[in-house]
C-alpha cells in the first residue's frame, strides 16, 4: 500500500520536476543568446557594424565565420590570440588546422536543452577523423546566424538568388549577417529590435542533427572555388554555384521545428545547405537573439511571413505579434 | 505481499501515466499520408537523386530503385521537382593536405533541366484522402 502511494506520489511529481529541469536548461540556453547578442553589441562598438556572418578567405579554406569574430568578446581571446589569420586552416577535419581548434569547446555555442551534446560523431562526417595519427572532434554548434529570408517579404528581386541556384536551395543578402562584409545598425532599417541576428538550431531533422556545421563550424562559406568568384560587387540575383557551401548561417526558408523525423527538402536536408532549419528541444519553439541585443521566445507555429519579416534587415514591412 | 505486489504494479502504472510519453517535439503536422513517387528515365529506374515537392512537401532521396519515399505529405497539390545528386567531397576534400582531383562522372544527365526547378517543371501530384499514394513518372515519355 505504502509503495503504492511513493509510486503515484512520484508519478505526480516527476512530470513537474522534468518541466522544471526543462526550464531550468532553456534559460541557460537563453543566456547563451543573450551572451552572444551582447558580444555582437560590443563588436559592433569597435568595429562600427556587426561581423561578417562569413567572409571568404584565399584560398577558400582560410574563411571563417561570425563564431571566430567574436570570440575576444565572449571570454575566448586565448583562443583568438593563437588563430594566425594569414595562414590559419579552419576546416575542421583538415591536417592544417590547428588543433586548438578542433579541441576547442566553447560552452556559450551549446544550448543544454540539446541532445547531441558537445561532440557529435554519428551525424557529422568530418568529426571523429584520425588524421595525422591525431583523433579530431568539431564541437557541436547550436546557434546559427541568419543572413536572410526567402523569399523577399518585400519582394525585391536583387537581394536573393534564384530559388535553387546554390546546392539546392537559395541564399540571400537581407537579414543582418551578411557575408563578406558585417552590416551596421544603421542599415537595420526595421529596427533593431525587429531583426534577428542569431537563432537556435539545436535540434534534429529527419531524425538527426543536420545544422549549419559543415566542416566543424567554424569555417566560412566556399564561394565557387572553379566557377565565377562571389564578390561585394556580384549581381546576386543572376549568381549560381554548385561548387559551394555555406555554414554557420542560414537563409529562413522553412518553418522552425519542421521536418524533425523525417521529410526535409533538399535545401534544408544536409549541414551545407543554405537553407537549414531553426529548432530546438525546448517544447513549441525556439529562442532568438535579436539585433538590440535582446532574446526571444519565438513560436513553432509563428505565421512564416512574420519570421520572414523577423530575418530581414530592411523590407520596411509592419511587423505583427509573434 | 500478494496485495503490495500488485499495489505496486498500480502505482507503476500510474507513474507510466502521469509521465505519458514526454514532450512531442517538432512542429505538429498538418493532415497528410505517405506517398511514394518513383521516377524512371526511358522505362529504367532513374538510381539517384533528391524530390522536392513544392511549398511545405518536403523532400526525400531517390532510391536504386527510383523511388522516393515520403513518410508524410500534407494533403494537397505540388510540384514536383528532381535535383541531380550533389556531392560535398567534391567540392571539399575530407583532407586537403592531400587533395584528390575533382572527377566528374561522364554519364549524361539523366534529368533534363525543366524537372529541376519549379517554375518548369510539368510534374504534378495531388495527395488526397481516399486516393492512391503511389506516382509514377517517366522523364522520357
Amino acid at each position: 500500500m505504502v509503495i503504492a502511494i511513493i509510486g503515484v506520489l512520484i508519478a505526480l511529481l516527476l512530470p513537474a520536476v522534468q518541466q522544471a529541469r526543462e526550464a531550468a536548461r532553456r534559460m541557460s540556453c537563453q543566456n547563451n543568446l543573450k551572451q552572444i547578442g551582447l558580444a555582437m553589441q560590443n563588436y559592433h562598438d569597435t568595429y562600427g557594424r556587426f561581423p561578417a556572418g562569413s567572409t571568404a578567405g584565399v584560398p577558400y579554406t582560410k574563411s571563417i565565420n561570425w563564431r571566430i569574430s567574436i570570440l575576444p568578446y565572449i571570454d575566448q581571446m586565448p583562443l583568438y590570440q593563437q588563430l594566425d589569420f594569414s595562414t590559419t586552416v579552419f576546416w575542421g577535419h583538415s591536417s592544417s588546422t590547428p588543433q586548438v581548434l578542433t579541441d576547442a569547446r566553447v560552452s556559450m555555442f551549446q544550448c543544454p536543452s540539446s541532445v547531441f551534446g558537445m561532440t557529435n560523431r554519428k551525424d557529422f562526417p568530418s568529426s571523429g577523423l584520425t588524421i595525422g595519427s591525431v583523433e579530431r572532434d568539431s564541437q557541436v554548434m547550436d546557434y546559427v546566424g541568419v543572413v536572410g529570408a526567402y523569399p523577399d517579404p518585400a519582394g525585391r528581386a536583387n537581394v536573393c538568388t534564384g530559388s535553387s541556384a546554390l546546392v539546392g536551395g537559395a541564399f540571400c543578402e537581407n537579414g543582418i549577417m551578411r557575408t563578406l562584409r558585417g552590416a551596421g545598425l544603421n542599415e537595420c532599417i526595421d529596427g533593431s529590435s525587429n531583426t534577428i541576428v542569431i537563432a537556435e538550431q539545436s535540434g534534429q531533422v529527419n531524425g538527426i542533427e543536420i545544422s549549419a556545421n559543415t566542416l566543424g563550424g567554424w569555417h566560412g562559406w566556399v564561394f565557387n572555388t572553379t566557377g565565377t568568384p562571389y564578390t561585394l560587387e556580384t549581381d546576386i540575383s543572376t549568381y549560381a554555384g554548385s561548387n559551394m557551401y555555406t555554414c554557420a548561417l542560414t537563409t529562413v526558408r522553412v518553418p522552425p521545428n519542421t521536418y524533425w523525423k523525417s521529410g526535409a527538402p533538399s535545401n534544408a536536408n544536409l549541414p551545407y545547405r543554405p537553407n537549414t532549419i531553426v529548432n530546438s528541444y525546448h517544447p513549441g519553439g525556439i529562442q532568438a537573439a535579436f539585433a538590440d541585443g535582446s532574446v526571444h521566445f519565438i513560436s513553432e507555429v509563428i505565421d512564416f511571413d512574420l519570421l520572414a519579416k523577423l530575418s530581414v534587415r530592411d523590407d520596411g514591412e509592419v511587423i505583427g505579434e509573434y | 505481499m500478494t496485495n503490495a505486489f500488485q499495489m505496486t504494479w498500480v502505482g507503476v502504472a500510474g507513474c507510466l501515466l502521469c509521465l505519458g510519453c514526454g514532450p512531442n517535439l517538432g512542429r505538429p503536422l498538418d493532415p497528410g499520408k505517405p506517398i511514394v513517387i518513383q521516377i524512371l528515365s526511358g522505362g529504367s529506374p532513374l538510381g539517384e537523386g533528391l524530390i522536392d515537392l513544392s511549398g511545405a512537401g518536403g523532400g526525400a532521396k531517390i532510391t536504386s530503385t527510383g523511388e522516393a519515399n515520403f513518410e508524410h505529405v500534407p494533403y494537397g497539390v505540388y510540384q514536383v521537382v528532381i535535383h541531380p545528386p550533389m556531392d560535398l567531397s567534391n567540392v571539399a576534400p575530407l583532407d586537403d593536405a592531400k587533395p584528390t582531383p575533382v572527377v566528374k562522372k561522364a554519364q549524361p544527365n539523366l534529368i533534363p533541366r525543366k524537372f529541376q526547378h519549379e517554375q518548369t517543371t510539368p510534374l504534378q501530384i495531388e495527395v488526397a484522402e481516399g486516393t492512391a499514394g503511389r506516382f509514377e513518372f517517366d522523364l522520357k515519355k
